[in-house]
This record gives structure tokens, C-alpha cells and sequence, in this order.
């Protein structure tokens, strides 16, 4: 620690002289091989004094602010980008940020991003070129207000692609009875063990854990593989973490694993951090819950609760049994009483009864129309009589007419005026000259007759 | 065998006591066809009664690449 302190202020020492005398160059070739005469380096040892210029407290643990440009993902794990300013005084450096480094990164690097960097200047003999070595990196805005303005940043982008928020018609329904639940958490704490705790009271399940560190950086790799490894091996999946800070939640905020929760093929429950605690992770989850505990409830239903209604269904289904043995009895007490011999011979005796009835009804019927027909008949005798009466009466009439006219055609009846009429043997005499001498002729007057002699014919 | 690849899961089974209750309750059922309802409502409710009973918690641990 102390050797490193003195060969610190060596340098500075050595870096103060520059300008003065050719202490710090000097040594090196005075040293070497070729002696005062030479001074002709290899490129090594070019490349070897550049590190040792640059070596120096100026570019040494610096923080530089820029935007990150450049930036290609390297499977090794190391970042590769340059830290660029544009504008006025366009400047650009080449930086490299190695593996452990990254692993503390509270953001994924992307190319556009303001960011500040500390680190030191070192020159890569092997390439050639002078980079910023960066040992931590953070949002231009430093500490949470950058981390805010990141998340607000990561908001906007997956927006833009719709990755979040997971459409109305996205969202799954958990299964109602899953078969075993998916958790990814960390191994350790107490998250798992509430969940543990709730699913074992309410609902006994396998849960299959997929371990994540849900913390700091490297963080989102070790989720979005969690939830990787639980696709088609789970009916559903529990993304938790316990409270913590907006910093603590933060990688819950990644793109990543935004991406890789709304891409799950199983339905993922979030139960991130408290209550008043939402990350872009919610937004990307079928359903939020607001603690760890309230997602075992979610995913599980009450064993306690079903059983409860298990015993309704079977009282209920008993009942109902029962309702309908007791009916279909009534019916077969019903059905003998309707098929008894003495309700039969009843039936008859109705039957005969309503015969008998029918009978009587047809009887007086008929006399009533018989006795119609003799009124009938009555009528007409009386008619025909009365007839038959008037014709005598007038036949009378007519007859007393004509003897009226009979009588008054009486021959007789002139005698009254004194003529007389005479026969002779029995006939009419009109004229004289029927008659002889000392015929008898009969003299009929009104009153009597005469039998006379005849003395002469004149 | 075959049996136990058909066997119903917790779901089906609460469906289909639904489905029998429904039935049940349905004046139109005759009393042979729900005497049979009944015993099948029986055995389903204690299948299912079963299967809660039996349910267990494990936990088993899904080995993660980057650990």
C-alpha cells in the first residue's frame, strides 16, 4: 500500500519534470541496450513508455461524462463501445468495461445513452490504441434520479414496441387448479418461504424453483433465464421479490426481462417489492399482485374451502336424492291405488250408472218428441174438421140457394094467377089440335085438379 | 392402463358434478337415470376429496445456466 503510494508520487513527480529536464526518458534509454548513441525504440518499447506517460493522476480514476456510441455485444462478456461528444468540440475515445465491472452495471448499455464513466486512461499496446478502461458506469444524471430517468428512458422504448403495457386481450387467466407452480426468486430470503408457507396451508403443490439473484447487476441475465428454464414445465409462474428500494428493484425494470415476461408461455403473476412498488415487469405480467404471499394465494385456490363445498355438493346431491325417491314413492302408491279391483267395480258401477242415465235421457226424449208429434197431429184434425165443416155448411148454403131457385121455378106457380094447365093421358096438351071430341082431359088448377069432358073443339 | 390415462383431472371432475347436479335438479330425469347420477356424484365427490387430501408440497430446483 505504501510502495504504491511512493510510486504514485514518483510519477507525479516525473510527470511535473516533462518539461524540465530529461529525467523520466532518459533512465530508459541510457539503459538500454543500443547506449546514448541509438535512440531508435521498438515499437514495444514505444508502446511500453506511452502506458507509463499515461500512467499518471490526470487519467487515472477520472469520471468522464458522454454519450455511448459504437456499442457491439461481445459473447465474452467484456463491453466494447466509445464515449462520444458531439457539437462544438466533437471528441470521441474508445472504452472498454471488463467482465466484473459489467457484472455491478445498473443499466444494459445501448448505443445513445448519456452516461458517466470513471475509470482510467490505458494504452492497448496489442492494438494500438489508447481506451478508457471503465470501472463503473451510471446514467449522465447520476444516482436514482438517473435510474429514474433510465426507467422512464426503457419505458418509452417498450412502449414503442409494444412489449408493454400486455394488451386486455393478452392477459391469461391463471389455471384454476394448476398442476405445479413456477417460482423464480431468490434461493435465499424470505419470499420463497412465504410462498412456501401460503401454498403449503391453502393448497399443497410441487413448486419448482428457478433460483435468480434478484439484485445489482448481471441480475436481468440470471432472471430472464430463470424464467427461461420454467417454460413448458410449469402451469404457471410466480416472478418475486421481497421490499427494497427503487435502486434494489431496479433490474426489474430491465428490457430484458420485461421482454422475456411478456413473451412467457405460461402466465406470470409479478409480486415485486411492496404495494406502492410498480416496475415495467408489472406491466409486461399477466397480473400484478402486491406481496409474494398475495401471489401463492393467486395461484393456488383454498384447499379448506373446497373441501367445504365438496361436503355442500354431496349434502345437496343427497337431498335431492332423497326429494325424488320420496316423490317417485308417492307416485307408486298412487299408480297401485288407481289399478285396485274395488275401484274398478266402482268404475263400473259409474259406468252403469251413466248408462242408465243416457238411457232415461234417451227415453224422455223421445216421448217429448212423440208427444210434439200428437200435438202436431191434434192441430191437424182440428184443422180438418173445421175444414170439412165449413164444406158441409156451404154445401148446404148452395143447396138452400138452389131450391130457393127451385122453388121459385115452381110450374105450378103461374096456376096461382088462374091459368090451368092440361093433360091429356098423362101428357102436356099445348095446342087443340090434340084433342077430340069427348076426350078426358085433366085440368089442373093452383089448388086441385079436374077431370072434364070435351063437347067441342072451336 | 388405459384407465389411468383417462382418469379425469380435479377440473373435469368438478365439471361433471356440476353437470349431474344440473341434471338431478331436472324434473325430466328419470329416478333409474338419477340413481345412477347419484352414485357416479358420489364416487366424483370422493375422488375429489381424494385428491385434495393427497396434494403435496415439493420443491425442486430447476438448475440455472448462469449459475
Amino acid at each position: 500500500m505504501a510502495g504504491k503510494k511512493r510510486a504514485v508520487q514518483q510519477k507525479i513527480l516525473s510527470f511535473d519534470n516533462e518539461d524540465g529536464e530529461p529525467s523520466l526518458l532518459t533512465p530508459i534509454t541510457e539503459n538500454s541496450e543500443l547506449g546514448k548513441i541509438d535512440y531508435t525504440l521498438t515499437v514495444s518499447e514505444l508502446a511500453k513508455r506511452i502506458r507509463e506517460v499515461v500512467d499518471c493522476p490526470l487519467l487515472t480514476d477520472i469520471v468522464v461524462r458522454g454519450e455511448i456510441t459504437g456499442y457491439r455485444p461481445n459473447a465474452s462478456g467484456h463491453l466494447y463501445f466509445s464515449l462520444t461528444e458531439q457539437g462544438d468540440n466533437p471528441a470521441s475515445i474508445s472504452c472498454v468495461m471488463w467482465k466484473y465491472a459489467v457484472k455491478n452495471l445498473p443499466f444494459s448499455v445501448k448505443d445513445g445513452i448519456q452516461v458517466q464513466a470513471t475509470g482510467l486512461v490505458d494504452f492497448y499496446p496489442a492494438g494500438g490504441r489508447l481506451q478508457f478502461i471503465i470501472k463503473k458506469m451510471e446514467p449522465a444524471v447520476s444516482g436514482k434520479a438517473g435510474l429514474y430517468l433510465l426507467k422512464e428512458q426503457w419505458r418509452k422504448e417498450l412502449e414503442g414496441k409494444g412489449i408493454i403495457p400486455r394488451p386486455q386481450a393478452e392477459i391469461r387467466d391463471p389455471p384454476i387448479f394448476p398442476k405445479n407452480i413456477g417460482v423464480v426468486t431468490s434461493k435465499t430470503g424470505s419470499v420463497l418461504q412465504d410462498i412456501k408457507n401460503v401454498i403449503s396451508r391453502r393448497y399443497p403443490l410441487p413448486i419448482l424453483l428457478a433460483g435468480t439473484s434478484v439484485q445489482g447487476d448481471g441480475a436481468e441475465t440470471s432472471i430472464v433465464s430463470a424464467i427461461m428454464s420454467l417454460q413448458d414445465k410449469v402451469d404457471v409462474i410466480i416472478v418475486a421479490r421481497g421490499g427494497g428500494s427503487f435502486e434494489d428493484l431496479f433490474v426489474f425494470n430491465h428490457p430484458d426481462v420485461v421482454t422475456a415476461i411478456r413473451n412467457s408461455k405460461i402466465p406470470i403473476i409479478s409480486a415485486i417489492g411492496h404495494e406502492t412498488d410498480t416496475t415495467l415487469s408489472d406491466y409486461a405480467a399477466d397480473r400484478r399482485v402486491p406481496t409474494p404471499s398475495a401471489a401463492a394465494e393467486t395461484v393456488v385456490p383454498d384447499r379448506a374451502v373446497l373441501l367445504e363445498k365438496l361436503e355442500k355438493d354431496r349434502r345437496s346431491m343427497h337431498d335431492t336424492m332423497m326429494r325424488l325417491i320420496v316423490a317417485e314413492q308417492k307416485n307408486v302408491t298412487d299408480m297401485k291405488r288407481r289399478v285396485d279391483p274395488n275401484r274398478l267395480t266402482r268404475k263400473l258401477e259409474l259406468m252403469h250408472q251413466q248408462t242408465a242415465e243416457l238411457e232415461e235421457r234417451i227415453r224422455t226424449a223421445s216421448l217429448r218428441k212423440i208427444d210434439v208429434e200428437r200435438e202436431g197431429c191434434k192441430t191437424w184434425t182440428v184443422m180438418i174438421q173445421k175444414g170439412a165443416k165449413n164444406k158441409i155448411t156451404n154445401a148446404r148454403l148452395m143447396f138452400l140457394t138452389q131450391k130457393e131457385i127451385i122453388i121459385g121455378r115452381n110450374p105450378y106457380k103461374p096456376l096461382e094467377l088462374g091459368y090451368a094447365l092440361v093433360w091429356k093421358d098423362g101428357v102436356v096438351v099445348r095446342s087443340v089440335k090434340k084433342i077430340a071430341e069427348d076426350d078426358r082431359l085433366t085440368l089442373r088448377l093452383s089448388d086441385g085438379e079436374l077431370i072434364t069432358k070435351v063437347e067441342s073443339i072451336k | 392402463m388405459t384407465e389411468k390415462e383417462t382418469e379425469p383431472t380435479y377440473e373435469e371432475m368438478i365439471a361433471e358434478l356440476r353437470e349431474i347436479a344440473k341434471q338431478l335438479d331436472d324434473p325430466n330425469t328419470p329416478i333409474e337415470e338419477a340413481v345412477k347420477l347419484h352414485q357416479r356424484g358420489m364416487t366424483l365427490i370422493q375422488k375429489c376429496e381424494a385428491f385434495l387430501q393427497k396434494a403435496e408440497l415439493t420443491i425442486t430446483e430447476i438448475p440455472q445456466q448462469s449459475e
